[in-house]
């Protein structure tokens, strides 16, 4: 097992009180295998992203559980430790790639600081290295002389793409990595880590809003909602099979960009408050098949089907679920009065 | 635009600057109340020689006419002569011109670069004890005047522990064979310790508040996070990254602040008994020696304009989304 | 109309306060520079002796005695009460301070509000004079100046309202090519108003807070370079200042005993001017949020 997350639990304090941003979440992830965290925005997946690599805000409040990563709890390690797994084993792709490399340095400087923060490795060597990344993403060698600013949205992130493949990590992180681009490269970004994701063996864990993204990459997949995983399975199944109802209503919120048109159907409502989150379900104040029984007490990840787990104590209407989740009347009026 | 071109408009900017610059001195030690035949001319002096210094500085001509002669005069270096010293204002303006330089190269080098340590600790550390303090004593101490400080510092170090000399560039009595051998001696760099620290103490406030919020701003950037995600340690992360991004603003602050830097000098010198252009253009005031006031204001400016066309130079190296337009 | 005007000065007495609420060093300085003020108008009933009255005791003058409760800050080589000289002395340091700093927050901020809101020719021709008056060393312009003018202290707050203008004048103009191009400015545009109203109801308000920020510090200024020039003993001569008392006790080298005498009016300066600092940055605090966390 290359990485296990036990009831991994970050909490940050805000001046309105300590928000739970990721609440009891656990996962693992095999050599070679791509796990994806679907949300909305503030869900907490970016902060359980980042947690795999420790980077917490300067707010931090509480943490932990245990992330284990090749059988070692990071959430343990000394800093240079730590600091030895950093990128060498498990690096990033990062959001925005505008901002995510230091506009006073060149991108050669940056992406050598990676490599030589780690590898004893001579100058034309490691130049060897990078260039031949860099022809796997499609940049040309000019630009490693160039400064940040000088790039466009899409080369920044092939740059940070080869930026993160160049220890040979076994993991690499994705922390929404085409939401910051437009749609024609979007789909040039996918195909290429899928790409990569073949020639190169390394896992990923990536997070996005976007379901279709989600779908077209990974083999496991993790809905979170409001700091929890609401459903967790393999990708086929839980598209194919979905059994909660949150699932279902991200599924009717996203276009496919390869998929045929069809009507969008959103959730109504807005995210819960992460400080002091009410009992119960969390997301049943948006849920329109929600019962008394769910706001009563929290409900427990479940095992619905074999390695298929739903947080919906309901699983057993499944398939009324089911039959009246593509219906738009379904969705309309259900906020919580 | 390219380097050459920006170098070059750069300059032509900096020689009209210092045209003005020079119109105003000329302007100013004119038309201001007060004798204006005064400005070359002692009473005590013969009438002949007053005749004829008149004439070589064209006073008993129309002001136009005294302009040009004014700025053909500059351009060859003749500043007059000083009524108090007797002599060729050019050549007592250069020495003093690298006692001055050395003096305030030093201490406000010492200023920035404490400053800017203490800035990045600071911002390190936020929100604690320490930054409160070195807040409230960076802004008290840049709240009295120079020469205050400068005066504590003479009574603590100077009298009361009597460490340190009192004043002056050197001991008295030394001979010496020229201008630069002063500046090897122990003797001068104990005479230096007290002014230098005395403007390290007064000017590291600008830098280090500067730095202070620079680096605040800095380091919720995403960059950072990418850096520290790349396994590099702390201090990498603080220098090489977060403070190297600080730089700018903290270096332009320079051109504001050396305006106020050349009083400071004036100041610092009067009271350590330092000979540069600041204590010389203070008893040339007060002796109405006008030759020479008016060319050390002309250097001051010119030290001002240096500064600034420097740092102008320097804004493309310290943060290359800055172009040469 | 005369209603809409009182409720607007009321709303801007009362956000006045809320910059200082939000501000401990802020409400700290904006107290010490009211006892100040206190101290200035009410000299003569607050000072035990007149400024340069000497002092004898049995017949013999009182020279050069430490602090004590009858002159709680010693007095000088010619019997004078210091306590009394700095009280009188804050009369001085107000006045020049108050009134060079109005002068330098007018001329900055006009030139700001201009260059920044009509650009172009003029914005270039302003900036060229910016940067020639920072190319002019302060203190030596303004000792000239008072030698060739005479040591009134109405040439010192014109000379430093001759040149200190300049840095107010560049922060506001920058401010200002903000906020011209927001939607609010926009609306009015379209709406119809002239640039002279758009700059004096819509910009001019948002610019307030970074004006009154810049005549808090050039209050500071305008304070220590009096003290300068009175030290340098260009200081007017009918002023009790506290630049001329660290004058005095310098010129007779008398610190070398009387450390009561360099300290007291050093820690006035101090005081006073670390006021002017405290509201400065308080009412720049309402500009830059960002300040706000610390």
């Amino acid at each position: 097992m290359l990485l296990e997350v036990k009831n991994l639990k970050v909490y940050y304090k805000t001046t309105r009180g300590i928000v739970q941003a990721v609440d009891d979440v656990t996962f693992s992830l095999k050599k070679g295998e791509n796990l994806g965290l679907v949300g909305e925005s503030g869900c907490g997946k970016t902060t359980a992203v980042k947690a795999i690599l420790r980077l917490f805000p300067r707010n931090i409040a509480h943490v932990s559980g245990t992330l284990e990563y090749s059988g070692e709890n990071i959430l343990q390690m000394t800093f240079d430790e730590l600091s030895r797994i950093r990128w060498k084993e498990i690096s990033m792709i990062p959001q925005g790639a505008m901002n995510a490399l230091d506009p006073v340095y060149t991108i050669e400087e940056q992406i050598l600081e990676a490599l030589q923060t780690h590898d004893k490795i001579s100058y034309p060597e490691a130049l060897q290295r990078i260039y031949g990344l860099f022809d796997l993403v499609g940049l040309e060698k000019s630009r490693l002389k160039d400064y940040p600013h000088q790039l466009s949205g899409g080369m920044l992130q092939r740059a940070c793409i080869a930026m993160a493949l160049v220890c040979s990590p076994k993991i690499i992180l994705a922390d929404e990595p085409t939401t910051a681009l437009d749609v024609v490269v979007q789909d040039n970004i996918l195909q290429r880590i899928n790409e990569l994701h073949k020639k190169i063996g390394a896992s990923m864990v990536l997070s996005s809003h976007d379901v279709s993204v989600i779908a077209e990459t990974c083999d496991w997949v993790a809905v979170m909602y409001a700091g929890q995983f609401m459903e967790y399975a393999s990708s086929r199944r839980i598209f194919r099979n979905p059994f909660h109802p949150y699932t279902f209503g991200l599924q009717q919120a996203f276009p496919n960009i390869k998929g045929t048109k069809k009507k969008l159907i959103a959730i109504k409502g807005y995210p819960p408050n992460l400080i002091n989150p009410n009992r119960g379900c969390r997301f049943a104040s948006r849920c329109p098949f929600r019962k008394e029984a769910c706001v009563a007490k929290d409900p427990p990840l479940v095992e619905v089907e074999p390695l298929h787990f739903s947080r919906c104590i309901r699983s057993d209407a499944i398939d009324e679920i089911r039959r009246r989740a593509f219906m738009e009347e379904t969705w309309e009026g259900t906020e919580w009065s | 635009m390219g380097k050459k071109s920006f170098i070059i408009k750069r300059i032509i900017q900096m020689l009209i600057t210092l045209f003005l610059l020079v119109t105003i001195v000329f302007l100013m030690f004119r038309l201001l109340p007060g004798d204006p035949l005064a400005m070359y001319i002692n009473s005590d002096m013969p009438v002949e020689v007053q005749k004829a210094l008149m004439h070589r500085f064209g006073l008993d001509k129309p002001l136009h006419e005294q302009y040009v002669l004014y700025l053909k005069n500059l351009l060859v270096g003749d500043f007059g002569q000083s009524f108090h010293y007797g002599q060729a204002v050019t050549s007592l303006v250069a020495e003093r011109f690298w006692n001055t330089i050395i003096l305030m190269g030093i201490g406000i080098g010492l200023a920035y670069v404490i400053g800017c340590i203490l800035g990045v600790l600071a911002a390190w550390k936020r929100g604690s004890k320490f930054e409160a303090i070195s807040i409230i004593l960076t802004l008290s101490i840049q709240s009295a005047p120079l020469f205050w400080v400068g005066i504590i510092l003479i009574m603590i170090f100077g009298i009361w522990l009597n460490l340190l000399p009192l004043g002056g560039i050197r001991e008295a009595g030394i001979k010496l064979t020229s201008t630069f051998e002063k500046f090897y001696s122990l003797d001068f760099l104990v005479h230096m310790i007290l002014p230098a620290t005395t403007l390290a103490i007064y000017y590291m406030g600008t830098p280090f508040l500067i730095m202070r919020s620079a680096m605040l701003e800095v380091m919720n950037e995403e960059f950072i996070e990418i850096v520290k995600a790349k396994g590099l340690k702390t201090w990498q992360v603080t220098f090489k990254h977060a403070m190297r991004n600080s730089l700018l603003p903290v270096v332009t602050m320079l051109t504001v602040m050396i305006s106020f830097i050349m009083g400071g000098q004036v100041m610092l010198e009067t009271i350590f008994r330092w000979p540069g252009i600041g204590m010389e253009i203070v008893s040339a005031v007060n002796t109405r020696d006008y030759p020479m006031a008016q060319a050390l204001f002309i250097m001051m400016g010119v030290i001002s304009l240096i500064v600034n066309f420097v740092v102008d130079l320097l804004y493309h190296y310290l943060d290359p989304r800055v172009t040469y337009e | 109309m005369k209603d809409g005007m009182t409720k607007k000065l009321k709303f801007f007495f009362q956000s006045q306060l809320e910059v200082f609420k939000g501000d401990s060093l802020g409400l700290i300085g904006a107290i010490i520079f009211a006892c100040f003020i206190m101290m200035a108008i009410f000299a003569p009933l607050i000072a035990p002796y007149g400024p340069e009255e000497m002092i004898y005791q049995e017949g013999r003058l009182l020279r050069l005695q430490s602090p004590s409760w009858h002159h709680l800050f010693g007095t000088t080589q010619m019997g004078q009460d210091i306590f009394s000289q700095v009280i009188y002395g804050s009369r001085a340091a107000v006045l020049v301070g108050v009134l060079s700093a109005v002068l330098v927050s007018i001329i900055g901020t006009a030139v700001g509000l201009v260059s920044g809101y009509y650009g172009g020719k003029t914005d270039a021709f302003l900036m060229r004079v910016v940067d020639l008056a920072y190319g002019i060393p302060f203190l030596p312009f303004i000792i000239i100046l008072v030698a060739l003018t005479g040591l009134t202290f109405w040439n010192v707050v014109i000379g430093i309202g001759l040149l200190l203008w300049r840095t107010p004048a560049r922060v506001i103009r920058a401010q200002v090519l903000s906020l011209k191009n927001r939607p609010f400015v926009e609306a009015s545009r379209v709406l119809g108003a002239s640039n002279f109203r758009i700059i004096l109801f819509q910009i001019a308000p948002n610019v307030l807070p970074l004006t009154f920020s810049y005549t808090a510090l050039a209050m500071g200024w305008a304070i220590l370079t009096e003290a300068n020039l009175s030290f340098l003993g260009y200081g007017d001569p009918m002023m009790t200042s506290w630049g001329k008392i660290l004058f005095r006790v310098y010129i007779i080298q008398a610190m070398t005993i009387a450390w009561w005498w360099v300290l007291a009016p050093g820690l006035a300066i101090i005081l006073l001017v670390l006021s002017g600092f405290f509201i400065g940055r308080a009412y720049e605090k309402v500009t830059n949020p960002r300040l706000r966390e610390y």
